[in-house]
């Protein structure tokens, strides 16, 4: 009885992983770097995600469903590969050792300022080693438990019906923001992540839904995001949202139970789901990385090494805002690969294609 | 001796030397001699059925008397020695043995079951009889497409076990798959099918329940005709089914005896009841130790004046209690139950008062871990209900460690541990992952039968319809 990652477990991976910390001062990017109005860059962010997949989408089809580490293995020689293969998995492996420390340095900011981030993130890998040995399935079914334990959080919005105002809105579009496009790509790592269902391709369901089940999970995606933005800006005023660091928390603190208030406490320490699935999923191809340089490795050694290497790294930011700053050149290069790798893949598997024709001929 | 000699009487005898409550009756007359257990055979059977016929006939007739029924020839030792031990009468004449199956003790009468009870509905439960159990199946279940397949587990002690499952209906690979499972046991004796099922899970080191376990018959036939298996072991009334999902475990039989909103809103009940028993007490440790910011400022005075008086930090506070409950729980079931109400007494209200009043425990406490022990006997499995109380310990131990971060470590442990826990090679988290939304309709509520139109699709079934009805 073969597993296989089904379509639904594929648009849950896809909304999980991109899903991130980074929601929380997307309201804030928005104000600063758009300006007036700026809920709408969500969507404009939303649709380059999508055309991304779209490449993705191609590749997927031309090379029907192989492995990518297969494709490239084709056309360019084992020496080429390797150096390639060992920088994917450092750059990977680094993007999610420094999601997991962001996600932990706001947790101690908010909750537990005397707490060792040195501990929690210990305990937060060892959770991640314990998804990522159970392999891609088992992530793919995790993934789809911890969204719908955080899919809910959505309707807390109604909370915000009565202080929502539209006079708080503006009838100019983009005005008083600056550096929009340097602030588009800043913005553009909350969407980053589905990348890595090109990994995953190999062990997806062969249908023509998968690319579909993408496209719908970065589609979730963004109507998250663009709903907790668009509540921002009805709920704050514009100048406000500037200064604020995380609007959505600040907004969540308003939300008052007879039994229970500063709610954004607890609902922060829901995200844990979306972050560990996030870094698992990182981690997880930086290892089908280095599975193709070191085939015979043990694969469950291989996770505990790379997790740990990379936690060894993670210490080495000491501030929340150092380590955004690095993160932020980390996303940089991360978005470079979202569009250049598929672009290359399609390149390799035209040569291909082309020299197929030729040898037929 | 050789290990497996030719069938005699000094063999078998040999065999049986120093069990006293061998019966060795001799007929000189008709040269025969009878072997049997009193206590395993049925008085009436053997005097119909032997000594009747015995004391009519002469020694010449004694041949064609016993070419005919009941009387089956065997010419194994093991098996004669087998069929002895399983309640058979064995007849030795002129160097032939004869079997007769007298299998006739006193069992337990149908009762009610004490697990679990249902409150409208059939009320019979198994008993330790096999046959029993599969009279009381087949008289529900009236079907020749109900298959019996007999296997026997243990080596030393042969056990009898039956996997029941509806042909047509069954997915065979769960079948051949579960009866390999039974073949591959090399135990010396497996006394019980609660025993047996710990052989046979896909991950023996998990605490959740991989198999569903029943008393009730009505419970295995909802499971057979929804195109699962049935395995019943002979001298066990607790009946197992599969594959099974962690959510099959919050159904009880009550919640189709009613209307269908009676049974969702029950069945929602339950599953807040799991989530109580879960986290509740996690997340007052969680609150009083490091997010007092949480709760409002007129609840805060009440507990700060609760806590005021405790020396302990919250999370001692809360294990001392919570393992005082699972004393009083544990003595409860071992006691008789005129003293096991007792026991209640005692433990719930004077050690619950006086705990209070001696500053050990605050009054809030009390009520977060009577709340979590009420929760958990809502659910419907007792094997469930102890899997999750135990799993709350870890909760707590997180929450006192950590605060909300480390009741959601704890969580996330869990899901992903689920995740990899399979039943039958079948996912344990159906209809979860796999994603399988029309089958939320009997897992999360109890839809109206118009709409319970499929089978589950854990049971992998060609035949998917199980309601044509429009209604």
């Amino acid at each position: 009885m073969k597993e296989r990652l089904y379509a639904s477990h594929i648009t849950l991976l896809v909304f999980m992983i991109q899903t991130g910390v980074t929601a929380l001062s997307l309201a804030r990017s928005a104000a600063m770097y758009f300006g007036t109005n700026g809920w709408i860059s969500i969507l404009i962010l939303g649709g380059v995600a999508s055309v991304n997949i779209m490449l993705i989408g191609i590749v997927n089809r031309m090379c029907g469903g192989e492995s990518v580490f297969a494709v490239m293995a084709k056309s360019l020689p084992r020496f080429v590969t390797i150096p390639i293969y060992l920088v994917f998995t450092v750059y990977l492996a680094l993007i999610g050792c420094m999601v997991g420390k962001q996600y932990i340095h706001i947790f101690q900011l908010i909750a537990f300022p005397t707490a060792s981030t040195f501990m929690l993130k210990a305990c937060f890998d060892l959770m991640v080693i314990f998804l990522v040995t159970k392999g891609i399935y088992n992530i793919g079914k995790a993934a789809t438990v911890f969204s719908i334990l955080i899919l809910w959080m959505v309707f807390l919005l109604f909370a915000f019906s009565n202080d929502f105002e539209f006079d708080r809105m503006s009838p100019f579009v983009f005005k008083q923001g600056h550096h929009m496009l340097r602030g588009a790509v800043d913005m553009f790592a909350a969407f980053a992540g589905y990348e890595l269902i090109l990994f995953v391709m190999p062990y997806a369901d062969k249908s023509k839904k998968w690319i579909r089940s993408v496209q719908t999970g970065n589609l979730m995606t963004t109507l998250t995001y663009f709903s907790f933005v668009f509540i921002s800006f009805g709920f704050f005023s514009l100048d406000q949202l500037k200064i604020m660091l995380y609007p959505l928390l600040d907004m969540l603190a308003y939300i008052q139970l007879p039994f229970v208030e500063r709610l954004e406490n607890l609902l922060f320490s829901f995200l844990l789901f979306t972050v560990v699935i996030t870094v698992g999923m990182y981690i997880w191809s930086a290892c089908e990385s280095a599975q193709q340089v070191f085939p015979k490795a043990n694969r469950n050694v291989m996770v505990v090494f790379i997790v740990f290497v990379s936690f060894l790294i993670s210490i080495l930011p000491d501030t929340l805002f150092q380590l955004e700053l690095v993160l932020k050149y980390l996303t940089y290069g991360e978005t470079a690969f979202s569009f250049g790798f598929p672009l290359f893949l399609i390149l390799l598997l035209m040569i291909q294609k082309r020299s197929e024709v030729k040898a037929r001929a | 001796m050789k290990e497996n000699p030719a069938p005699s009487l000094e063999y078998i005898l040999h065999e049986f030397d120093q069990c006293v409550d061998l019966i060795h009756r001799k007929f000189p007359l008709l040269a025969a001699d009878i072997l049997y257990f009193d206590h395993l055979i049925d008085k009436n059977e053997l005097e119909r059925e032997i000594l009747q016929p015995f004391a009519n006939v002469q020694a010449d007739e004694m041949g064609p008397l016993l070419s005919g029924s009941p009387f089956n020839a065997s010419f194994n030792s093991k098996e004669i020695v087998l069929g002895i031990l399983k309640g058979d009468a064995a007849i030795f004449h002129d160097s032939c043995v004869y079997l007769v199956a007298l299998y006739g003790p006193s069992n337990r009468s149908i009762e009610q079951s004490e697990t679990e009870t249902v409150i409208i509905g059939p009320h019979d439960a198994f008993t330790e009889s096999a046959f029993t159990n599969l009279s009381l199946i087949r008289r529900k279940l009236r079907s020749s497409h109900l298959k019996v397949i007999q296997l026997s587990v243990g080596e030393v002690v042969k056990s009898d076990v039956f996997v029941l499952f509806i042909e047509g209906i069954v997915n065979m690979e769960y079948v051949n798959e579960m009866i390999k499972r039974i073949r591959d046991i090399e135990v010396d004796i497996i006394s019980d099918s609660n025993m047996l099922v710990q052989h046979i899970d896909d991950y023996p080191n998990t605490i959740f329940p991989l198999f569903l376990t029943t008393e009730r018959p009505d419970v295995i036939v909802s499971k057979l005709s929804g195109g699962r298996l049935v395995v019943i072991m002979d001298e066990s009334p607790s009946v197992i089914s599969g594959p099974t999902s962690l959510f099959e475990f919050f159904m009880s039989p009550d919640d189709y005896y009613q209307h269908w909103v009676i049974g969702t809103a029950t069945r929602i009940l339950r599953y807040i009841a799991f989530v109580i028993t879960i986290t509740f007490t996690a997340i007052y440790v969680s609150i009083t130790t490091y997010h007092y910011e949480m709760i409002p400022e007129n609840l805060l005075y009440t507990l700060i004046e609760s806590r005021s008086r405790v020396p302990f930090p919250p999370v001692f506070e809360a294990l001392l209690m919570e393992i005082t409950i699972e004393l009083l729980r544990e003595a409860g079931a071992r006691l008789p139950s005129k003293i096991g109400q007792t026991i209640g007494i005692v433990g719930g209200i004077v050690i619950g008062q006086a705990a209070v009043q001696a500053g050990l425990t605050s009054n809030i406490l009390i009520i977060a871990v009577a709340l979590s022990a009420i929760a958990s006997f809502v659910i419907p499995s007792y094997v469930m209900s102890a899997s999750i109380r135990f799993v709350r310990f870890f909760l707590i131990i997180l929450a006192g460690i950590w605060g909300n971060f480390g009741l959601m470590i704890g969580i996330s442990v869990i899901v992903i541990h689920l995740t990899k826990l399979t039943s039958l090679g079948s996912s344990y988290i159906t209809p979860i992952a796999p994603l399988k939304v029309n089958d939320w309709r009997d897992i999360f509520i109890r839809g109206p039968f118009w709409m319970l139109k499929d089978r589950p699709s854990q049971s992998r079934t060609r035949n998917k319809v199980r309601n044509k009805m429009k209604r």
